[in-house]
């Protein structure tokens, strides 16, 4: 019937009108009531004023009489929030405690505790999961919160569309009349100064409201490049916290926790093994846990400790490619900006004996390679050159900012596979 | 009224694929009515439903519930271009040259005419050809009897501009792409029977996809055949197919392949055949004993296209048939990684490409 009514309409509407009138959904239509879902004002307004005439008589025309009309705007309230990710789903260890405890705090008292709230950490972290958590949180408390979840690059393309339609009041009433936004990998919007502008206006807004932010990125404010610095220091005047890879208790409770939600039953010496091969990112330990499940249930294997290693043979080549002396010589190296052989030489000026020891070091933390295997990859003389070069490393780290550093980096690129 | 041979038969023998087999239920029938110059045909059971429409010339109306076997029977022996059709109180003649029968009828009433869903969603338009070939190439895969409802259809995935079918028995998985643009991506499990329907029905040209909820239909010019969907999600298959870049990769003459499959097993008695790589000699040597320790053996040569391990296995020679006499690729791509590990098989032809994945027997 509301199609009969519409293609009436129709013949009596402007062009540029048609699109906006072809959009509205009949929720009920009877002779007696008609509900029509609308999208905006826009909408509204033609109805109830240019084509109010037109809209009775197409009515009266369709149904022999004037049924009562009633207008429904369609919600645009959309949070993107995803409700599987909640605090209570959260596996917390030493690793992301400070990162938890302060999005908690940020949820129970929104633009008090701390304002903006940065997260940093690598990928598969768990920072989505943390931004989410506070929105869903948020909004439990106050369902009528305006809360949004959204990424940079879906901020800069909504940004783009805005300014393509000349929509821009619209964006900058969305985004500055929230209660609580909490935008995702902001590190995406260096070198887009449009997007910088413009996330900087909805910062003000949204700071000067005492409304909540929460950022995250892969890296601290001061370590983003190609970022405003105006920016950058907004994002340090409330808290940052960092999110590390999860230790190997943290990893166990992480499998354990997702083996759950897979229903997967998993012996202990699985769930160590998995943990000891997986280290660096909770998303890898959720990928080898589907991969698990799925050859469970396709090929209907049970879970035994054989399928779990064929199954993340992937992962774990992938591992055992770069967790080699070689590998390790090659990447320290590389940061070092001296070539492998130099780094093997025997030659004892501090450019290359650091590198060569920092190498050690890591072999020894790192492989599973032993004592004589690292004397020969390394052609030193005796054990005791390696035992003696992973102490003064060691004590080096405890003291130098810039090396601990640098060596973090190597571990992680190193590890991060 | 006269209605032409040809039409009835076909409207017949297509929708009596979707009537009940059980004799006492109304469904068993199927539903011919003529009305505005339309011949309709409907017939449906528990899972699909198909309607037949064709135009006619005559003006009469009718509406009758018939025993479409009875009826298929008869037109086989109408030679005559034109049938004529009178219903009677619970019989219908039907008349042509000179013969004549009558039959009975149910009471049109009984039939419980479902109303199509208005909310259906057009997923693509596709060749009704590259349909049934996704159908015929991967329902012989699934176990129809599996507990889990999910595996005894066929899974068929709308996205990126193809089309996916895969269907597994737990011992293999098939996978079959195709391209074709899609208007929605979406996916969802095909009942066994809707599938088996879909690839039993005389479709021609382009036909459109289109989805309910709980439902698939499928539309030509005259035939509307829908099937229901199985609830539950299929689960993620990717997750167990072979990565080339971590495995040994192989290609294989497919002729030759299939023909030392057939010869080397045949003194199997369980369908068991060895299968040894070795990659030196670049030699695939295929073999099967029985109890009494008769040996059948057969090798064919291999391309060496990145494999660095040998490898002997014992797979199931039926399986492998199943796949390498199906399609009509030149080759076949072997990937395997230990003998304890699955097998997957890949092949491309101009518009299909596969993959096939199948566990070793392991005793």
């Amino acid at each position: 019937m509301w199609n009969k009514v519409i293609e009436q309409l129709k013949s009596g509407v402007e062009t540029q009108d048609l699109e906006k009138l072809s959009l509205i959904e009949p929720l009920d239509v009877s002779p007696v009531k008609i509900t029509l879902l609308i999208s905006d004002e826009s909408v509204k307004d033609l109805l109830k004023n240019k084509y109010k005439d037109k809209l009775k008589e197409s009515l009266r025309s369709v149904f022999g009489k004037l049924p009562k009309i009633e207008l429904v705007m369609k919600s645009n309230e959309k949070d993107n929030l995803n409700p599987k990710y909640a605090f209570e789903n959260f596996v917390v260890g030493p690793s992301n405690q400070l990162a938890y405890a302060a999005s908690v705090a940020v949820s129970e008292n929104p633009a008090k505790a701390y304002n903006p709230l940065f997260i940093y950490g690598g990928v598969g972290l768990g920072k989505t999961h943390l931004l989410h958590a506070i929105g869903n949180a948020i909004k439990r408390k106050k369902p009528k919160a305006k809360v949004l979840y959204i990424s940079s690059e879906e901020f800069t393309n909504e940004l783009i569309n805005s300014i393509q339609h000349k929509q821009m009041t619209q964006f900058r009433n969305k985004y500055r009349n929230l209660d609580c936004l909490l935008i995702d990998d902001i590190q995406f919007i260096s070198k887009k100064e449009r997007t910088e502008e413009e996330f900087f206006h909805t910062f003000n807004a949204l700071y000067e409201n005492q409304k909540q932010i929460v950022i995250t990125s892969d890296k601290p404010p001061s370590e983003i490049q190609d970022i405003e610095n105006r920016l950058k220091s907004r994002f340090s005047w409330g808290l940052i916290v960092d999110i590390q890879p999860p230790e190997f208790e943290t990893r166990i409770a992480i499998i354990q926790k997702k083996a759950e939600l897979f229903n997967l039953k998993l012996s202990p010496e699985i769930v160590e093994f998995i943990a000891q091969n997986i280290s660096s990112n909770v998303r890898e330990i959720e990928g080898a846990l589907i991969k698990i499940s799925a050859f469970k249930s396709i090929m209907r294997r049970p879970v035994t400790l054989s399928l779990v290693k064929t199954t993340l043979q992937d992962i774990v080549m992938r591992k055992e490619k770069m967790l080699t002396a070689e590998n390790i010589q090659k990447t320290v190296a590389k940061h070092f900006g001296i070539s492998v052989e130099e780094l093997k030489s025997p030659k004892r000026n501090k450019e290359i004996l650091i590198p060569r020891e920092v190498a050690m070091y890591l072999t020894r933390k790192i492989t599973k390679n032993s004592l004589p295997e690292i004397k020969a990859k390394f052609g030193v003389k005796s054990h005791a050159t390696i035992i003696n070069a992973c102490k003064k490393i060691e004590k080096e780290l405890e003291k130098n900012a810039e090396l601990r550093e640098k060596v973090r980096e190597i571990e992680k690129e190193i590890t991060d596979v | 009224m006269l209605i032409t041979t040809k039409e009835l038969k076909e409207a017949i023998q297509n929708t009596i694929l979707s009537t009940s087999k059980e004799k006492e239920n109304p469904l068993y029938n199927v539903l011919l009515k003529i009305k505005d110059r339309k011949l309709i045909v409907k017939s449906q059971n528990n899972i699909t439903r198909i309607t037949y429409t064709a135009n006619i010339e005559s003006e009469e109306e009718l509406s009758i519930l018939i025993d479409p076997q009875k009826l298929a029977n008869i037109l086989k022996e109408i030679k005559e271009e034109k049938v004529e059709i009178k219903k009677e109180e619970n019989t219908v003649l039907i008349q042509a040259g000179n013969f004549k029968t009558k039959i009975k009828t149910l009471n049109p009433q009984l039939y419980p005419e479902l109303k199509e869903s208005t909310e259906k969603q057009e997923i693509c338009s596709i060749e009704a050809e590259k349909v049934k070939k996704l159908i015929k190439n991967t329902i012989y895969c699934p176990d129809k009897n599996d507990i889990a409802r999910e595996y005894t259809g066929v899974y068929f995935e709308f996205k990126d501009s193809t089309v996916k079918a895969t269907a597994t028995d737990h011992y293999r998985l098939i996978n079959i792409t195709t391209q074709n643009e899609v208007q929605i991506e979406t996916e969802f499990i095909i009942e066994n029977s809707g599938a088996t329907l879909i690839n039993r029905l005389s479709l021609e040209g382009k036909l459109k996809i289109l989805k309910t909820e709980n439902e698939v239909s499928i539309e030509t010019n005259n035939i509307n055949v829908t099937s229901k969907l199985i609830k539950g999600s299929f689960p993620d298959y990717n997750q167990i197919l072979l990565d080339k870049n971590t495995s040994n990769v192989i290609e294989i003459d497919r002729e030759s392949f299939k023909n030392a499959v057939k010869r080397s097993s045949t003194m199997s008695e369980n369908r068991e055949i060895m299968l040894n790589i070795d990659l030196q000699s670049r030699l695939l040597t295929l073999s099967s004993q029985n109890q009494e320790g008769e040996i059948a053996e057969d090798q064919v040569t291999f391309s060496n296209v990145s494999a660095n391990d040998n490898l002997t296995t014992k797979l199931d020679s039926r399986f492998i048939l199943d796949f390498v006499g199906q399609i009509s690729s030149d080759t076949v791509t072997m990937i395997y990684r230990t003998s304890e590990e699955p097998v997957m098989f890949e092949a491309s032809e101009e518009d299909f490409s596969y993959k096939y994945i199948m566990t070793p027997i392991i005793e």
